[in-house]
């Protein structure tokens, strides 16, 4: 129930973050679906025994490859799914209580909570990135696909003119003897 | 190369610069930018030398067909920068158009300086920010709700900043102790609510998550300047919310 109630936050709340960041009417819902989606690859893989680090990337992951698949059928900069979409994820509360480590003078707690803040920071950045390489890979191959059958296409064309060239000529040749 | 020719050069690297500048305020990556940049030159066949962008500053220098060297830099401004993805969809949309069918120079399209603000909706943001936000990190709704009513001062605040372009971290430290001091009221008229979970709802407006993340982020893709910028506004933002909260915590005896 907890876990539901999260997700509910989450997608809220990214909806808010996504109306701070300006997110035109049009893209909002899926800006928003972007959000819930990232907390529940998160609490996913966190069922699954990982640590911040492990979630926060599968979550990077996660909302990165939906923002790109968005941003092609939309036609939008994919940092407008993007950005919305990594707040849940975002170090808040660890960096929260990391300040009042430091106020209360609580090395230990700073310590643990610093390194949690920077762990899930290092984290979705990360997936972000393997994600964008992903996309960018795919997109390569597609291009390099599409590439090679346009040349295929333009070396049978080649042949068939000239075969009708060659024919043509024979034709000519045929009716000049 | 003709006086307009000339002219024509000069108006478009001012052109080019002025949108890589709009697009690192709305808080797009360096290299996205300098992508940008390089590629609206390129459509109009001058061959670019540098097209270079950081947090802070953006420059160009192109080469015409003839010969001539164009450079141009121009500073972006820390207190005009706010991630605003609507305006950097209008950069983007407008970059491609003039990438597939370079217009006259008198035709380019203009981009809006300092775009309006949307009130209504943003301070939407700001209550479903907070309030969400307090309850996702374990507060009841009286304590998202707390933090929303919170959020509604704090956006007041924001636009203040906003219209005399202030100091982003001296804004923080400010709006974190009113917020604070907001809080500990909330507290005072309603003993059952929690002060930890309405402030952490009202620090997510401030929480320097987003600049790690992207400061983070440039730095994986070699930009390594503007990777530690970000990070040390982040560092700062942090510092500053610590001293706005703990000034308001120590006058209020919160802690």
């Amino acid at each position: 129930m907890q876990e539901l109630i999260q997700i509910f936050c989450a997608t809220l709340g990214t909806l808010g973050f996504a109306l701070l960041f300006r997110v035109r009417r049009e893209h909002l819902l899926f800006a928003t679906l972007g959000g819930a989606l990232s907390w529940t690859a998160y609490l996913a893989v966190g069922f699954a025994g990982a640590g911040v680090f492990l979630s926060s990337l599968t979550g990077g992951v996660a909302v990165c490859l939906w923002s790109e698949m968005m941003a092609r059928w939309r036609k939008a900069p994919a940092n407008v799914y993007l950005i919305p979409g990594i707040v849940p994820l975002l170090p808040g509360s660890a960096l929260y209580y990391a300040m009042e480590a430091v106020v209360n003078e609580d090395t230990e707690v700073f310590t643990a909570k610093g390194i949690e803040a920077l762990l899930g920071a290092v984290g979705i950045a990360g997936g972000i990135l393997i994600a964008s390489e992903i996309v960018r890979c795919f997109l390569v191959a597609a291009r390099f696909r599409r590439r090679k059958q346009q040349e295929k296409e333009a070396a049978i064309a080649a042949a068939l003119a000239e075969a009708e060239a060659r024919e043509k000529a024979e034709k000519i040749r045929e009716k000049t003897s | 190369m003709t006086r307009t020719a000339q002219t024509d050069c000069e108006a478009l690297v001012e052109y080019t610069l002025n949108l890589g500048r709009q697009m690192m305020e709305c808080g797009a990556e360096a290299w996205r930018t300098e992508n940008t940049m390089a590629r609206i030159f390129r459509a109009y066949g001058l061959e670019v030398l540098d097209a270079h962008a950081m947090a802070t500053q953006a420059a160009v220098t192109v080469k015409t067909k003839s010969g001539e060297h164009y450079t141009s830099t121009c500073m972006v401004l820390p207190e005009k920068t706010a991630m605003n993805l609507k305006r950097l969809e209008v950069i983007n949309t407008a970059a491609r158009e003039i990438c597939r069918k370079p217009p006259l120079m008198s035709d380019l399209p203009k981009i809006e300086e300092r775009p309006s603000r949307w009130p209504w909706k943003e301070l939407m943001g700001y209550i479903l920010g907070t309030g969400a936000f307090a309850v996702f990190f374990g507060g009841t709704i009286l304590d998202g709700l707390l933090s929303a009513c919170i959020a509604c001062g704090i956006y007041g605040l924001d636009h203040l900043r906003v219209r005399n372009l202030q100091n982003r971290t001296i804004y923080i430290v400010v709006a974190c102790f009113a917020a604070g001091m907001l809080a500990q009221l909330c507290k005072h008229f309603c003993p059952g609510v929690d002060l930890d979970k309405i402030v952490i709802g009202d620090i997510m407006l401030f929480i320097p998550g987003l600049a790690l993340v992207n400061g983070v982020r440039e730095l994986f893709y070699a930009d390594i300047l503007t990777g530690i910028y970000r990070m040390v506004e982040a560092v700062l933002g942090a510092g500053a919310i610590a001293i706005g909260y703990t000034v308001s915590f120590m006058i209020g005896g919160g802690l």
